[in-house]
């Protein structure tokens, strides 16, 4: 029996180069390959301290940050959902974090090099110590993490924010985790990094006495092959790969449909902090005539969600009628970094990936902004109903900014009376232009009205809840004229005094003096529908209030959801239901109620898609007064 | 008190090694003095003591007391002297110079050498089992484990297995020559490569390594083990015979290093190894300074 392993036909060679050799002796496991050998530097040795630290430092950052970078580019890119990634998105983003991460180990490195150098000159030997310390403070870190996780998710808010977590999805949480157990690992190991990373070059075998067995595993290529291949193929993603996010071509366009009939206008008004515990407390109050006579002459129902409470988040699911995974505003703020499609936004409900965003990007790469109608990418009920002629205007509701409106689409954004505050011309924020220049003429006296009205409430001076009062009191003021408008079909006001001033009962009159003109100026065929929410308050039930002259008043069992509001007023307008909307519409609380619903156009696909014009984030001088402002509300810090 | 330099510590371990193995050796008895005194001839004549060394070094890094690893690193010297001598039977290499002076086999006879060989290899058990002063250290699963690695690195897994493919590449040399470095680098690994592994481990052992301090120098010793042998086959292909103590060309029309990538290849891959074994120390900073420079001594050598 031959000596040598069964292969090919036997020939008889000249001298190999010497490159194939160690080639050979690579996949044998001795020798190095060249990341190894690069990243452990020189062994024991002469050489200055400071300078192998430095280098071995920077060595451990360029190696470990791309390691590191993957898991967290992929869980940024999964937690900006909707906004899917592109795979160009998906590689820019790692390569930021790669350097980002990268610098970070670097540093820690230097420093772990730098404390073992200071332990040597002392004679502290530790190493094998030192190793086993460094185990545990890897594990400590682990631990850390899975416990920092936990009480997010437990406690429903993301470090620094308000966002209602939940459990969100496991798949984010399973990578996050994963990241953090590796970060872990690393940063508890980063002394050794260069060292693990020689062993991985050289060090192939399991010599494990127990096990008996002792082999080179056959084929096995050295790290630099990895290495090359990892650049050579990011190379050639970043060439040919699209750098457009998916689905960005033409939007899909509603299925076609002839309403019916619809009489009377629909005005929603949305009163965010509002839960039936505060609305039965204003019916027994006797500052509240409008809330007391709503609660006793309307259908009202237990409005339910199970969205995050996030009030742009969840007004948004409201006023979509699709879910915040579909509509894509998933919070107060949101960051874009330069040369990626994607906005990269606090992911309400994904509190991992909001937090790997928090500690990854910083703010000077990605600077936060407030989150605007630029990353909204499901059409409200107004954009629906004016795309089909029907007259419909929006106050101050969230994601509205830049407001982008036609001549049957009036829309006053969330941050108009900011601006007009400022002093400024409301030139994309309200729209169309005509209404510009009305509101920004009458600004002064409408706001002197409304400061009047609220101090006539006892809510006077630059306090919180004064300052939400008179911009509530605005608000329904500027939504009152427009409803006014002969042609108007239908109109949605927000309203969040109430929750800024965490549901103090000495805004209920306030809000009755908001309502109050709306109910008086009705007409018989109209329907008001008043949508409380409880907002940060966590155990409240939301409500829904139907009134109007067509009404059936009583409690209903029913518990519609925040989805179904969209496609209640779109109904109420005569449209039918679209499939691609979660919800139901709630017609039950019409007297003809059932004759109405037949009376519907059948069910279509689709109302079409919305593709906001321009940058998803576009910059704005008042971003900062509006940061502010969110934080002096407390909605974010 | 000053530190050594290298070669004079590595000269003191020498002089250890070389003051314990007498003691070592089993007791004599009259009508078996021939295999005695084969036995002791084998051992105890003049010998780099290279991998008793390394043991040491190792443990010594661990801040081991050098008792602690003495047997365990003496017992690997048995194995290695019981491996040179059936290397140097006519059956085998049938060399008859060897450290210098004549082979076992010719000094002794070959049954007789076979028979040192063999007693040899026992005794090596025998002492890592604890029979012999000082122990190994009084745990029993130490003693164990130190065996364990001991039979696998002179079996056919280790020396065994090596020097059988070693014969094989003498039979046929065309053969050998077109299995290139698989066929060389299973020889070297086996043959010389598995007695440094097994050196640097037990005194690993001794100090109480942990997994991955044993596998980096588990890397340390098999970069030196192939490095050792790279230098052996330019001594054989350049050296002289009186400084090689050995007769030199033996390797003319077998594979070697030399043959396959020529001699000043071989050099390089011999600097690069040595370089690649003292990468793998670095987890063990300062401390393995010493066992760098017995990697650094062993490529430089001349015999």
């Amino acid at each position: 029996m031959s000596w040598h392993p069964p292969g090919p036909a036997r020939r008889e060679p000249g001298p190999e180069p010497i490159e194939s050799v160690r080639e050979q002796l690579r996949e044998r496991g001795y020798l190095q390959g060249p990341v190894a050998r690069w990243v452990a530097g020189g062994g024991p040795g002469p050489r200055p301290g400071w300078r192998r630290a430095g280098a071995a430092a920077l060595r451990t950052g360029i190696a470990a940050g791309p390691v590191l970078a993957l898991p967290a580019a992929a869980s940024i890119a999964l937690a900006s959902r909707p906004h899917s990634a592109s795979p160009r998105d998906l590689l820019l983003l790692w390569l930021y974090l790669s350097g980002m991460l990268g610098a970070a180990l670097a540093l820690l490195e230097l420093g772990a090099e730098a404390a073992l150098s200071a332990m040597a000159r002392r004679g502290m030997v530790l190493i094998g110590r030192a190793e086993r310390l460094a185990g545990r403070v890897g594990l400590l870190f682990a631990a850390a993490a899975v416990v920092y996780l936990a009480s997010m998710a437990r406690g429903g808010r993301l470090a620094g924010g308000t966002a209602g977590a939940g459990w969100g999805s496991w798949l984010l949480w399973g990578a996050i985790l994963l990241v953090s157990l590796a970060a872990a690992h690393l940063v508890g190991r980063l002394t050794r990094l260069g060292s693990l990373l020689a062993m991985a070059g050289s060090a192939r075998w399991d010599r494990d006495a127990e096990a008996g067995e002792a082999g080179v595993p056959a084929g096995r290529r050295s790290p630099a092959a990895a290495f090359w291949l990892l650049a050579g193929a990011t190379a050639v993603l970043l060439v040919f790969l699209p750098g457009r996010t998916p689905g960005a071509g033409p939007p899909r366009l509603s299925d076609p449909f002839v309403a019916s009939e619809a009489p009377g206008r629909v005005v929603l008004i949305a009163l965010d902090g509002l839960d039936r515990e505060l609305l039965a407390a204003a019916a027994d109050r006797d500052d509240c005539p409008a809330l007391a006579r709503l609660s006793y002459e309307s259908a009202r129902y237990t409005l339910e969600s199970d969205e995050p409470r996030i009030p742009p988040l969840r007004w948004t699911t409201a006023s979509t009628g699709q879910r915040h995974q579909v509509h894509g505003v998933l919070g107060f703020q949101a960051g874009r970094v330069p040369g990626l499609g994607l906005p990269l936004q606090e992911a309400a409900g994904e509190p991992g990936a909001a937090l790997s965003i928090r500690l990854l990007v910083p703010p000077a790469m990605a600077p936060r902004r407030p989150v605007s109608g630029g990353v909204r990418r499901a059409a409200a009920v107004w954009e629906v109903l004016a795309r089909h002629g029907v007259p419909a205007a929006a106050v101050n509701w969230w994601a509205t900014w830049p407001a982008a409106g036609g001549s049957v689409e009036r829309v006053v954004s969330e941050r108009a009376f900011t601006r007009l505050a400022s002093g400024s011309a409301p030139q994309r924020d309200i729209s169309p232009p005509e209404l510009q220049a009305e509101l920004a003429g009458r600004f002064a006296a409408d706001l002197a009205q409304a400061r009047g009205r609220a101090a006539a409430l006892g809510l006077s001076g630059r306090g919180r809840r004064a300052q939400a009062a008179v911009a509530d009191l605005y608000h329904a003021g500027v939504a009152l004229r427009l409803a006014g408008a002969r042609d108007l079909s239908a109109l949605l006001v927000y309203l969040p005094g109430l929750d800024i001033a965490g549901g103090a009962p000495e805004l209920l009159p306030v809000l009755d003096a908001a309502i109050a003109p709306f109910m008086e100026t009705a007409r018989p065929d109209d329907i008001l529908l008043v949508a409380g929410d409880p907002g940060r308050k966590e155990d409240g039930e939301g409500v829904l209030l139907a009134w109007g002259g067509r009404v059936l008043p009583g409690l209903r069992q029913d518990r519609p959801d925040l989805l179904d509001i969209a496609p209640t007023v779109l109904a109420l307008r005569g449209f039918p239901r679209a499939l691609d909307l979660p919800g139901r519409p709630v017609l039950g609380f019409l007297e003809e109620g059932d004759r109405f619903a037949a009376s519907l156009p059948p069910p279509i696909g689709t109302f079409g898609d919305r593709r906001p014009a321009g940058e998803p984030l576009e910059p704005d001088p008042l971003d900062e007064e509006v940061l502010d402002r969110l934080r002096s509300l407390g909605y974010i810090q | 008190m000053p530190a050594l330099s290298t070669q004079a510590w590595l000269e003191e371990l020498r002089a250890q090694v070389d003051g314990a193995l007498p003691g070592l050796l089993p007791a004599r008895h009259a009508i078996a003095a021939g295999v005695h005194e084969a036995m002791a001839y084998a051992l105890l004549g003049p010998g780099k003591r290279i991998r008793p060394a390394l043991a040491l070094a190792v443990g010594a890094m661990y801040r081991c007391d050098t008792s602690r690893v003495m047997p365990a690193a003496c017992a690997i010297e048995m194995v290695h002297a019981a491996s040179l001598i059936l290397d140097d039977l006519p059956c085998m290499d049938d060399a008859p110079v060897r450290r210098g002076r004549a082979s076992c086999h010719a000094a002794f006879g070959e049954s007789t050498a076979i028979l040192a060989a063999i007693g040899l290899l026992s005794r090596a058990f025998g002492i890592v089992a604890g029979g012999g002063p000082p122990s190994t250290g009084g745990r029993d699963w130490l003693r164990a484990q130190v065996a364990r690695r001991l039979s696998r690195a002179i079996g056919p897994d280790g020396v065994i297995g090596g020097q059988y493919a070693d014969l094989e590449a003498a039979r046929d040399p065309a053969a050998a020559r077109g299995a290139g470095l698989t066929g060389l680098e299973f020889i070297h690994s086996h043959k010389t490569g598995s007695l440094f592994i097994a050196s640097a481990e037990v005194g690993a052992d001794a100090g109480g390594a942990t997994a991955a301090e044993l596998a980096a120098l588990a890397s340390y010793a098999r970069n030196l083990g192939l490095a050792f042998q790279i230098t052996d086959d330019l001594i054989d292909a350049t050296g002289d015979a009186a400084t090689a103590g050995k007769p030199v060309g033996a390797d003319a029309g077998r594979p070697t290093f030399v043959t396959l990538c020529g001699v000043q290849g071989a050099r390089a891959l011999a600097s690069e190894l040595v370089d690649a074994s003292i990468q793998s120390l670095r987890p063990f900073g300062r401390r393995a300074s010493r066992l760098a420079e017995l990697a650094r001594l062993i490529a430089v050598r001349d015999r």
